[in-house]
């Protein structure tokens, strides 16, 4: 067990062995976003299909997945989370819906 | 051989307990849950104790795993005071039934105030009957605020040990705080949301294999109760070793359950007649 971080298998390994996962799941994104574009939009629902909140921290996701820097599974994480610090008065219904409402 | 500690076998069938036994589950443990549907009376809750205490434990024995569970109102049911209040009065009287090992699960789901409360009138449960805790943190934008204050609140009420409390269900942002503040942390395998078994692995390489397990939490939802033996596999193909592989699936759960004399992964002989299909 490497507690630094250090991974048994080398750089070569661990991309034999996740890559074409990982390319299969950017496509899912991309055909999941050019499908939201396609799409009519709702009434009353502004025309952009980046207007939605949720869209727009997926896509703000990608731009720190794409930064360099290391821990990127941890920040999107970070990005995502209510930044709130007082219990709410009252329960807003039983479901969480993956990203705060102001992002 | 394996442990699975968090799995809602009273959602799963009889054939997920014959895949488990053959996958090498030894032994599971079965915190008190929402049902998918809110209960509509203290007695509903009384007859979900008794299949936790009584019934599981005769159908996972048939397939040679040891049932445990851990009693509570979870925190979904928690947004009536009155009513979890009179839940909660059932809780002493099961923690004497020779499966239990614990308060579970409790925590936060949308942290309200309420949630709040009742979490930390079951944290004063937990200290009065000395038992372990386990833990459920809030799902997706809600995990990291809840996970604070539910830090907060075992932290403020100072009756714990924090390693006779696991943490649930953290991922890369809620682990460290967890792991640095003494408590145990479970990791819950879920395809979609929670962990992945590569991220998981991620988890185990950056912040070492201390106080940390791994779980399916297979419930009535999209969820796999064959998630641990998978994610061993996963572990392996990554290079890790046996002994490293029998730690986080076995050896870490048996070293925080067996603070509960009540926990016992002790070989049990099958006798499901269905075994051998
Ligand atoms: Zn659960």
């Amino acid at each position: 067990m490497q507690p630094d971080g250090l991974p048994p298998l080398d750089r070569e390994q661990l991309i034999q062995l996740g890559f074409i996962e990982a390319r299969g799941r950017v496509l899912d994104i991309a055909a999941f976003l050019d499908r939201v574009q396609r799409a009519a939009s709702a009434p009353g629902v502004p025309a952009d299909a980046l207007a939605d909140d949720r869209v727009r921290a997926l896509c703000e996701a990608m731009r720190l997945a794409l930064d360099g820097q290391p821990e990127r599974a941890r920040r999107i994480l970070e990005h995502w989370s209510d930044a709130t610090t007082d219990p709410a008065a009252h329960a807003d219904g039983k479901a969480a819906r993956g990203v705060p409402r102001t992002a | 051989m394996y442990i699975d500690p968090h799995v809602h076998m009273v959602s799963r069938t009889t054939d997920d307990y014959a895949r488990m036994a053959v996958a090498g589950c030894v032994a599971i443990t079965e915190p008190a849950f929402w049902a998918g549907f809110d209960r509509g009376s203290p007695e509903g809750f009384h007859d979900y104790f008794r299949q936790l205490t009584e019934t599981e434990p005769r159908r996972a024995a048939a397939y040679g795993i040891r049932h445990h569970a851990w009693i509570c109102i979870n925190p979904k049911e928690a947004e009536d005071h009155a009513f979890a209040r009179d839940v909660m009065q059932l809780i002493p009287q099961f923690l004497q039934r020779p499966n239990v090992l614990g308060i579970g699960e409790i925590g936060l789901n949308r942290n309200s105030r309420t949630e709040l409360a009742v979490f930390e009138e079951h944290l004063e449960l937990a200290a009065r009957f000395d038992t372990l805790v386990l833990v459920h943190t809030p799902h997706l934008e809600d995990k990291r605020k809840g996970t604070r204050l539910i830090l907060d609140a075992i932290r403020n009420q100072g009756k714990l040990r924090p390693g006779r409390v696991l943490i649930d269900h953290v991922e890369e942002h809620t682990v460290r705080s967890v792991l640095d503040a003494g408590f145990w942390a479970g990791m819950t395998l879920y395809p979609d949301t929670k962990c992945t078994a590569a991220r998981a692995v991620d988890i185990i390489e950056m912040h070492g294999a201390d106080r940390l397990w791994i779980n399916s939490a297979g419930d009535w939802g999209h969820s796999d109760p064959l998630a641990v033996p998978k994610a061993a596999a996963v572990m392996r193909a990554r290079g890790h070793t046996a002994d490293a592989v029998r730690r986080i699936t076995l050896e870490n759960p048996r070293v925080f359950l067996r603070q509960s004399p009540n926990f016992s992964d002790a070989p049990l002989r099958p006798t499901a007649p269905d075994l051998g299909r």
